[in-house]
């Protein structure tokens, strides 16, 4: 984008009224090869390309995007926008420009799928295949898959804010079936990381697979879960999830112009346990939901959530953090050009404690150990949340018992929180993609193991 | 580029390329939607996008690639990156249909899919059903406390499919849209009740209405709390039974049954549902989102029953799982430009013949929980049929309704479809692709 043009449109933008025009210029190449049976199933690549249009008008956003990049083109949305607009807008002040100036964009990837002659992507994927066979008889089937995705972007706003970035992800899957006596189960391992294809040659291919066919195996003897009330430890890495989903929700500025959240008006006030710090970290070099700077230019940051049970701040892009009269944290992201931006988490997780696995199965008495969380979702309005177990055991008298399989844990955001207990020392990072009001977005969940007493269970048994 | 120059190009270069066959799809849309929150807009987007999706055969082997760059040397590269990466592929075989008007195209016509109202719905329009709806809903009930969504939309599209056999198919639509989320307040525990629904035609959306549905979904579920655990026979309601079953609907994939990913397989001819049970797709309903003349290979789409009387009687095929299992093409390909080719229901329909009241499936037992809202599906295992979701609603006993939350429902999807107690005589008003009754299950394991 000629930076002259960008002067046009903004100029256009600023005479119909805009206090504030953004251009977000975004080119993304895809790639993925996915491995099934032994055979390659699919092979496909794509360009993504388009340019978003931000004005806002005190409070009120109007977002336009368009895949066709001539002046014109641009110029119309801008016109067309601004004759849409009902006139009702408020007089939020924005406050103090964006400085972008000086941010360093992270290294660009150093391998690509589109430069010639460097691919080690077939191989990886049949020593997945190959290693995931290896586990038992019982395996049946065994997918893996490499996806690539590199975004050149651009930003530039009417006050002279000018950042690009070159950004790349890559993200190995490995999904393995397992059959006994007409019984299936799956396992799954998906390790991901802000790199491109150089992430392979650090990523213990093998291990990795092992341990999703290993799991398939092990939850074929599963017996279906109990259920009521009980005492759960919740595994650490992808555990996270729940406090994403229900905590980290409530406390996106998004949720909170919306009085959509629990925590509104509770900075400050004690939300869970002392031995509970909670942060969201865009910093961590190249974890899947870091940043240099968010989707409008802001330098990303680690913000602190909650600090030993206390309430300590929201995740605020430049908008929710004017309206909500909170700090900016640099969190503003969007999934492509096709969306607006808001504030969004990045890698989101509970901060490590002191107690090992063994003392919390041994303080918990009768309950659940659920090892690896699955899915789940949540209502942020509410705070209701149901999340999948994936793989799971019971505990009876502090000792591991049998495998159990279809447990959901049920509950409410702001209620589970006092009701964690105790906080492990294994601490550990997992990568996911979160989907809300700007579409889906690369973050990291994590935490240690957690005991959280009670909490609902629902089961077969 | 004009779409269908795109399209010939795209088609032309692969060739080029070394695909002896191709097929390309062009999809575009443009999009108005409003937000507003407490009587003011909060985001007004407009969305003008178009892309050209390509799938290559070299060999019998299929390469894709898409590109959102319009321009002759971004669809050059596409061609050429489709065609290199079929090399990476296994060979299946595939060979793409002969389409030309004297031999087997698809039938055309308007299934009503468009209207010229839709171009009416401006945000001026959309500002007046948000605020009309917003006051209705605040003076509905003295427990409503906020009103978090609130929106209204409008969206056109253009979809285009070519092969290299000379067949060239487009279809139009057009649709408004609008939507409320009420949270009402009671004792200080919080319930929200959502209402939404899409038509061609703007001013049949009633936002007042849907208001006031939003605010009584809010307003009955307070006070809810959880029920003794048990065994009980559950009503899944209207709202909510399609998405209850379309968390298993893979299982009709042939895809997944060739892969061995489905319980259904070696099923056919068996009983799967009580008699007189219907499951269809159904591309031909008018004016639904489903609706279509041809699929995403060009195939004619036309009604099949896939459980009839209660029997499984096939399953959902594209062009390569038809050759892969020796039978006539089925015309239920699905494709986006971004994708691969794969297959679905176009209009998915539980046929309402034999169909009660839902006032007399809530009679069928003394005891029955009418649920009205699902938390989650992540908790139910697609392949095995496995049920385990957080569900809110009421138990009904004779006259009496509690409301009900914190508690789930454990079993089994197929053993529930094999025991289905009755199904509904309604569908829910508006366009969708999915058309479902209230489904009456004998019995799930509740647990509180």
């Amino acid at each position: 984008m000629d930076r002259q043009r960008a002067g046009r449109i903004f100029q256009a933008a600023r005479s119909v009224g805009a206090g504030l025009s953004e251009l977000f210029v975004e080119e993304t190449r895809f790639s993925s090869l996915l491995l099934r049976d032994r055979k390659i199933e699919s092979a496909t690549a794509g360009t993504e390309f388009g340019i978003g249009l931000r004005m806002v008008f005190g409070g009120q956003v109007l977002y336009a995007h368009t895949s066709r990049e001539s002046e014109e083109s641009l110029l119309r949305l801008v016109e067309e926008m601004a004759a849409a607009r009902p006139r009702d807008g408020s007089g939020l002040d924005l406050g103090d420009p964006i400085d972008g100036r000086g941010t360093a964009a992270p290294d660009p990837a150093r391998i690509d799928p589109d430069d010639p002659g460097v691919d080690g992507r077939l191989d990886a994927l049949r020593r997945a295949d190959e290693s995931a066979r290896a586990v038992s008889e019982r395996v049946v089937q065994v997918s893996s898959n490499l996806l690539h995705r590199r975004s050149r972007i651009l930003i530039l706003n009417s006050e002279g804010l000018d950042v690009e970035d070159d950004r790349s992800w890559t993200r190995f899957t490995v999904a393995v079936v397992a059959e006994h006596q007409g019984h299936r189960q799956t396992g799954n391992e998906a390790p991901g990381e802000r790199r491109g294809l150089e992430f392979l040659k650090g990523l213990d291919v093998e291990g990795q697979s092992r341990r999703a066919s290993e799991r398939a195996v092990r939850m074929l003897d599963a017996k279906p879960a109990p259920a009521g009330e009980m005492p759960v430890l919740i595994g650490n890495g992808f555990g996270g999830v729940i406090f994403h989903e229900a905590c980290g929700h409530p406390l996106e500025t998004e949720a909170l112009r919306r009085k959509a959240t629990p925590f509104a008006g509770r900075i400050g006030e004690r939300v869970a346990q002392p031995c509970l710090t909670a942060v969201d970290d865009g910093t961590i070099p190249d974890a899947w939901g870091s940043l240099a700077f968010d989707d409008e230019g802001t330098p990303t940051a680690r913000t602190v959530l909650i600090e030993d049970g206390i309430l300590k701040g929201f995740l605020a892009d430049r908008i929710g953090a004017a309206e909500c009269g909170l700090p900016r944290t640099g969190s503003a992201r969007r999934e492509s050009y096709r969306y607006a931006p808001v504030s969004r988490m990045r890698n989101t997780f509970v901060a490590p404690g002191t107690s090992s696995v063994q003392d919390m199965l041994d303080s918990m008495g009768t309950g659940l150990w659920a090892v690896r969380m699955g899915g789940g979702s949540v209502n942020p309005a509410t705070g209701e949340f149901n999340f999948a177990v994936e793989e799971g055991y019971t505990v009876k008298d502090g000792r591991v018992g049998e495998a159990v399989r279809g447990a959901t844990l049920t509950g409410k955001g702001h209620e589970i929180m006092p009701r964690i207990r105790m906080v492990g020392n294994d601490f550990e990072l997992a990568p996911g993609t979160c989907g809300a009001a700007s579409g889906q977005i690369p973050v990291c969940v994590g935490q240690p193991s957690l005991l959280v007493d009670p909490i609902l269970v629902g089961g077969r048994s | 580029m004009e779409p269908s120059e795109a399209l010939a190009l795209a088609l032309e270069e692969a060739r080029a390329a070394g695909a002896q066959e191709a097929d390309a799809i062009w999809e575009e849309s443009e999009s108005l939607s409003l937000d507003a929150f407490e009587g003011k807009v909060q985001n007004l987007e407009r969305s003008d996008s178009a892309g050209l999706g390509l799938r290559a055969l070299v060999d019998g082997r299929p390469g894709y690639s898409f590109t959102e760059r319009l321009a002759p040397d971004a669809v050059r590269r596409c061609a050429r990156d489709a065609a290199a990466l079929a090399r990476f592929t296994d060979p299946i075989g595939l060979h793409l249909p002969d389409l030309s008007p004297d031999n087997g195209a698809p039938a055309s016509g308007d299934l009503g899919l468009w209207d010229p109202a839709v171009e009416s719905f401006d945000p001026g329009a959309m500002l007046e059903c948000c605020l009309a709806a917003e006051a209705r809903a605040r003076e509905a009930d003295p427990r409503v406390v906020n009103i978090p969504h609130l929106g209204a939309s409008r969206s056109t599209g253009r979809t285009m499919l070519a092969n290299s056999k000379g067949f060239l198919g487009e279809r139009r639509s057009g649709s408004a849209s609008f939507g409320i989320g009420v949270v009402s307040r009671q004792n200080g525990i919080d319930k929200m009740g959502w209402d939404g629904i899409t038509w061609r035609d703007p001013s049949r959306l009633d936002p007042e209405g849907l208001a006031r549905q939003a605010v009584e979904r809010s307003v009955e579920l307070l006070g809810a709390g959880p029920v003794p655990s048990g065994p009980v026979p559950v009503l899944f309601d209207e709202r909510i039974s399609a998405q209850f079953l379309s968390i298993f609907l893979g299982a009709f994939l042939a895809d997944a049954v060739q892969k061995g990913q489905s319980r259904l397989v070696g099923r056919v001819g068996q009983r799967l549902a009580p008699a007189g049970f219907q499951l269809s797709t159904q591309p031909r309903l008018a004016g639904m989102s489903g609706s279509r003349f041809f699929d995403g290979e060009g195939l004619p789409a036309s009604p099949r029953r896939l459980v009839e009387d209660g029997i499984l009687r096939g399953f959902l095929h594209n062009l390569e799982t038809a050759a892969r299992d020796g039978i006539p093409p089925t015309g239920d390909a699905v494709r986006g430009y971004t994708g691969r080719v794969s297959a679905g229901f176009s209009n998915l329909q539980v046929e309402l013949a034999g169909g009660r009241s839902r006032e007399a499936l809530e009679r069928a037992f003394p005891r029955v929980l009418h649920v009205v809202k699902l938390e989650g599906s992540t908790g139910c295992n697609p392949i095995s049929g496995d049920i385990s979701i957080g569900v809110q609603g009421f138990l009904v006993q004779g006259a009496s309704r509690t409301p009900v939350d914190r508690v789930s429902l454990s079993g089994n999807i197929f053993e529930t479809l094999s025991e289905l107690e009755g199904w509904g005589d309604d569908y829910r008003p508006g366009i969708r692709s999915q058309f479902v009754p209230c489904l009456l299950a004998r019995t799930l394991q509740l647990a509180s």
